[in-house]
């Protein structure tokens, strides 16, 4: 009898500890307006930043408990972004300034639940981490773009075997003006970090072809951010919504360099990035190894213009691209013009750098110039 | 307000508006406000000769007037703006200027601790500005009253011993290649395919690029794939050798990063290629670098970059070049390269928008065995002079200078020997024709020098004078090039150097260069279409061309000094009248003097065209040629290509410095540029394999100067423009064939470096 009694007191203490190892860890960002739960705040606003509106304490329809967060967008462009975004931090707009980030070793997901007014808000991505600065953020993980539905959804962020030792940026998302035109209105609710026992680290899965740089300026099949603007820098003009005579679709990339030397080079380009802004300081990219070609459609203003070089691939820092190819010198036409960039015989298996063009106005007689890009893609 | 007081008040306006009418002229004048760039001349001009009050006078006003300005400019600059955009910073540049003149000034006047102050005021608030030297570079005026400020704390103020410099560590590494290539020869053919040879749509199309890639090897287009495969780069990458920019990599010993770092940085890829080529010449490679340079013809033979002075570079006809160069060192390879021509229509200004390019790629093919061509005697098809001093064509439309009917090559030198501590920024420089320190009544330089063998900086017991003149003749010189102005020629001195060691001389007139002969103020400038200053140069070359047109040193006369560059002259603005202008001059010349030819000495290629169009009356083309190890490149070609003459490089070096390396290895990196330069030379001569429009060359120069750097009491090491040179940058006090020394025995100590021994070995000089 004592004996039992002992084993019974034994599985008493020993019950919660081995129920509190089996239940799921969570470390929630956002449960409620006043949940004692919550960790970091939403305090990194981005971009257009006045183009949001936030309401955490939104009370119709949440997902669950009393409240969601209610993000209204109007995609006014008010500083001339084109894009905006949230971050929560820790602690309140933690840049990477200050030490402040949470250790979530242990977790290996975040999942929220997302739903847009309408249906058909396109997130441009949401993310964890990848803050920077003096202490920055241990990883950095982004989803693809994301087509919402008018009903709540959940969506997990995989995080298996990333180092989450140091997380100041626990959550974010970014929408772009080009993929909400009219702007967007959306809700967010129970934002967690977890653990799930069967998820496995995402490995690179060669991507299936084709595979879009630019389809059009709302598709969510687009790939890659116009992010790496490079030499007069301040000379260049991107819209990737010129609704003006697009090759394909209801829009085309149009781009003006003014030729004005801003920045003293004489010379300018953008490359599309994956991550935007990634110059190879940072894993990201996609394995294209089954592509065999880019190919894609330009146009001149005026059918004269000349861009020094047309290019995948050949980011190099500490991640480097697996390889480069390139055409140039181009000339174009006034009329749509398909171009090829052959990569047989290329290692396309990382590619963080998507597509780049660059000219100069050394070898362009006419500044301004203005030209047109549409249906960038690997086949 | 009553009428006759509206009158009267109209009276009093009319008046007034009279007055002010009548006085408007010179009120005007009283209030015109200068320019800061006027200030900047009074300035400097009052500084030079020494005038304080108006050198403070000047200087403050211009601080004064442009502070605004100034901040507002100062506010754009992040960095040094790139050469081409310097001058949207005139004002922000000028008012740095004026701050260094005042500091300058403070220095003469032993103020140190003010001139401190400026100098530091000068470091904080203008990082980034820099002015024009007319020695034809900028100059960045935070680095040198950096100087200043050590110079005043070290030298002057502090201890006088040298601070002891921590070696730095030396990485040395050669190209490792991986992957090679399965071919050594490319058979292009086979992997694509050439369309319109020999036009200006000439392109090859890859229709194979996976073969072609492995055809070619690592880092040659198109294989961009090896090399990111080739294990060696993670190690060079984890070790962060990688870390440095490409370009200070490409002038460094670490050619195993300088390969990684170029095959994977995004330049233009012909600029790549060629690099990537040189790159891998200097590890030895050179079958592979040959692919390289290859590469560069089939796929980018329009390619460009830019020179320091942003005039166009035009890398496929450097990589032509190179490969004719390289296979000309490597006969052993058995290769030739046949067929290959890349001509620039509109290649001889600054604007790439008119250049058309017509390509052929040629071939490189196995040769069996180099026949030499039997020495046949060739008809003289075509005579230019009737005097002496002739030009005469072959039949092969060879050129050649006869002296006396007896070929001619100009093997010169420019001999300046300006004793350390004189300076024309200070006024200092003397006539070296007359200068006699130790008053022997000899003049120093020519007689009196002595080599220091030893190199212990002391004329030592059996070290006895030997005097230059004597060092050129065992040298090989035969002539040398000077000027007849500023400067008094000395005759006499000039006949000894022709009688006793059979030295002749180009005598040059500037042209209107530097203001020189149209006595144009420096500020203004020589215009060519101004007719006081175009009869003032007529006057100055009729001066020249009587005073030495019967003398026996007399080879012939030299016309200007790159003037197409600009400096105090408006070549560079309106080549078209300076042209004209010139073979005017050379007509002029004719007319006094039919017994020599007359020569241009232009800069590099610039202009070309016009020289083609207007100079029938010049007969030899010379210019100042400064273009990297191996020559001259495609100059011989570009030139034959637009006009059938004569050609003599006027001017071309090397610095005996370059940056990280021991003197020993310089002053050999020297003599193998040289070595090299001479041999491109004589190769394009008659007889020669190449273009045979080369009459000759002149060095650049016999003995270091050091005043060109500033400080004229010290051998300075800055760089002073990016260039083809050893460490990738020109060291001006450098140039000699002989060093100074420490300049303590100047101007008599000469210590030869293995320049000097080169040409003594390849032009033949005299045993002592």
């Amino acid at each position: 009898m004592k004996k039992s009694l002992v084993i019974l007191l034994v599985l008493g203490f020993l019950g919660p500890l081995i129920f509190a190892q089996e239940e799921p860890k969570e470390f929630v960002i956002y449960r409620d307006k006043m949940s004692r739960e919550n960790h970091y705040i939403p305090s990194g606003w981005m971009g257009d930043w006045e183009d949001l509106k936030f309401d955490d304490d939104y009370k119709e329809n949440s997902y669950s408990g009393v409240s969601c967060i209610k993000i209204t967008y109007s995609a006014k462009k008010s500083r001339g972004q084109g894009w905006a975004g949230i971050y929560w931090q820790n602690p309140a707009n933690n840049w990477g300034s200050k030490k402040g980030g949470f250790d979530l070793t242990g977790f290996n997901r975040l999942t929220f639940r997302a739903k847009g007014e309408r249906g058909g808000e396109i997130i441009q991505k949401f993310k964890v981490g990848g803050i920077t600065g003096p202490y920055p953020d241990s990883a950095e993980v982004d989803t693809e773009p994301i087509e919402l539905t008018s009903d709540w959804k959940e969506y997990t962020i995989n995080l298996s075997g990333k180092d989450l030792t140091y997380i100041s940026g626990g959550f974010g998302f970014v929408v772009t003006s080009d993929q909400n035109l009219q702007g967007a209105t959306f809700y967010l609710d129970e934002i967690k970090y977890g653990f799930d026992p069967g998820l496995k680290p995402v490995a690179k899965l060669a991507e299936k072809m084709p595979f879009f740089v630019y389809s059009d300026a709302r598709s969510i099949k687009n790939h890659y951010i116009p992010s790496g603007w490079m030499g007069d820098y301040g000379d260049i003009r991107l819209d990737q919504n010129h609704k003006d005579n697009p090759y394909l679709g209801d829009t085309c990339i149009k781009i003006i360099y003014s030729g004005e030397c801003s920045q003293g080079a004489r010379w300018a380009g953008i490359f599309w990035q994956n991550p935007a802004n990634n110059w190879g300081y940072k894993d990201g990219g996609f394995d294209l190894s089954k592509a065999e070609k880019f190919t894609f459609w330009a146009r001149g203003e005026k059918g004269e213009e000349r861009i020094e070089e047309f290019k995948v691939g050949g980011i190099a820092g500490e991640f480097l691209d697996s390889d480069s190819a390139s055409i140039g010198p181009v000339i174009l036409n006034k009329e749509w013009t398909q171009y090829t960039i052959d990569l047989k015989g290329k290692d396309m298996s990382y590619i963080i750098g998507g597509f780049c063009w660059a000219t100069n106005i050394d070898v362009n007689p006419e500044i301004p110039i203005i030209f047109y890009l549409d249906e960038m893609r690997y086949e | 307000m009553r009428l006759s007081s509206k009158i009267k008040n109209l009276k009093f306006k009319i008046i007034l508006l009279s007055f002010i009418f009548y006085s408007l002229p010179f009120s005007a004048y009283a209030q015109k406000i200068p320019s800061s760039k006027d200030l900047v001349i009074k300035a400097w001009d009052a500084h030079g000769k020494r005038d304080i009050e108006n050198t403070f006078k000047y200087t403050q006003e211009c601080i004064e007037l442009y502070s605004e300005v100034v901040d507002r400019e100062a506010k754009l600059l992040k960095d040094f703006p790139k050469t081409s955009e310097i001058e949207k910073y005139q004002t922000y540049n000028d008012v740095a200027v004026c701050y260094f003149i005042q500091a300058e000034s403070y220095m003469r006047q032993a103020d140190y601790q003010k001139a401190k102050e400026i100098f530091n005021l000068i470091i904080e608030k203008y990082p980034f500005s820099q002015a024009w030297d007319p020695r034809g570079w900028y100059w960045k005026i935070a680095e040198v009253s950096k100087e200043s400020i050590k110079k005043i704390d070290e030298e002057i103020l502090g201890p006088k011993e040298e601070p002891k410099e921590e070696p730095k560590e030396r990485i040395k590494t050669r190209v490792k290649l991986k992957d090679t290539g399965t071919q050594d020869l490319v058979d292009y053919k086979r992997y694509g395919r050439f369309l319109n040879l020999g036009t200006r749509d000439y392109r090859y199309e890859i229709l194979d690029q996976e073969g072609l890639s492995k055809a070619v090897g690592e880092g040659i287009w198109p294989n961009t794939t090896s090399v990111r495969k080739n294990p060696e780069f993670k190690r060079v990458e984890k070790e962060g050798r990688l870390k440095q920019s490409h370009w200070d990599l490409l002038n460094s010993e670490d050619l195993e990063a300088a390969f990684f770092k170029w095959a994977l940085y995004p330049e233009p890829k012909g600029v790549s290629q060629f690099y990537i080529g040189l790159i891998l010449e200097r590890s030895g490679l050179i079958r592979h670098a040959l692919k390289a340079y290859y590469s560069v013809l089939i796929h980018f033979p329009d390619s460009y970059g830019w020179t320091y002075w942003h005039t166009p570079w035009y890398v496929g006809q450097s990589a032509l070049s190179r490969i004719i160069f390289l296979l000309r060192r490597h006969p052993e390879l058995g290769l030739k390269l046949m067929d290959a021509r890349i001509k620039v229509i509109g290649g001889f200004d600054n604007d790439l928008k008119n250049d058309i390019f017509i390509v052929n790629p040629g071939r490189i093919v196995e040769v069996k065995e180099t026949k030499k061509e039997k020495d046949e005697e060739l008809r003289i098809e075509k005579k230019i002079g009737k005097g002496k001093v002739r030009l005469v064509q072959y039949e092969d439309k060879s050129w050649q200078l006869l002296v006396d009917d007896t070929p001619y090559i100009i093997k010169g030198i420019t001999y300046a020997p300006t004793r350390v501590g004189q300076s024309p920024d200070e006024g200092t420089l003397g006539n070296w024709m007359e200068e006699d320190f130790n008053n022997n009544a000899r003049v120093d330089g020519p007689y009196d020098s002595f080599v220091d063998r030893n190199r212990n900086n002391i004329q030592d017991e059996d070290e006895k004078a030997i005097g230059d003149f004597q060092l050129m003749k065992e040298m090989g010189v035969n002539t040398i090039r000077i000027y007849h102005h500023p400067h008094k020629v000395n005759k006499k001195l000039l006949r000894d150097l022709y009688e006793n060691y059979g030295i002749r001389v180009i005598m040059g007139d500037f042209l209107g260069k530097y203001a020189l002969g149209s006595k144009a103020s420096w500020y203004e400038g020589t215009d060519y279409n101004n007719k006081r200053h175009r009869r003032n140069m007529i006057k100055s070359i009729t001066e020249m061309v009587l005073e030495h047109r019967d003398e026996p040193y007399l080879l012939f006369w030299l016309l200007g000094n790159e003037n197409v560059y600009g400096v105090a002259c408006n070549a560079d603005k309106d080549p078209d009248s300076f042209f004209k202008f010139a073979n005017l001059a050379a007509r002029w010349i004719k007319h006094l003097d039919k017994d020599h030819p007359v020569a241009i000495c232009s800069g590099d290629l610039l202009f070309f065209d016009r020289f083609a169009k207007y100079c029938s009356d010049i007969d030899i083309f010379g210019t100042n040629s400064y273009r990297g190890e191996s020559g001259f490149g495609y100059l011989w070609q570009a030139i034959k290509d637009e006009k059938d003459t004569p050609v003599f490089i006027t001017e071309y070096g090397c610095p005996a410095y370059a940056e990280g390396r021991p003197i020993e290895e310089a002053e050999l990196l020297q003599a193998e540029y040289h070595r090299n330069s001479w041999e491109d030379i004589e190769y394009n001569m008659v007889g020669g394999g190449g273009c045979r429009n080369s009459i000759g060359g002149v060095i650049f120069e016999f003995l270091d100067e050091w005043w060109k750097a500033y400080e004229s009491s010290k051998h300075d090491y800055k760089p002073l423009w990016a260039g083809p040179f050893p460490d990738g940058f020109m060291h001006e006090e450098w140039l000699g064939v002989c060093s100074q020394g420490d300049g303590l025995l100047s101007p008599f100590l000469r210590q030869l470096r293995k320049s000097y021994f080169i040409y003594k070995e390849i032009w033949g000089g005299e045993k002592r």
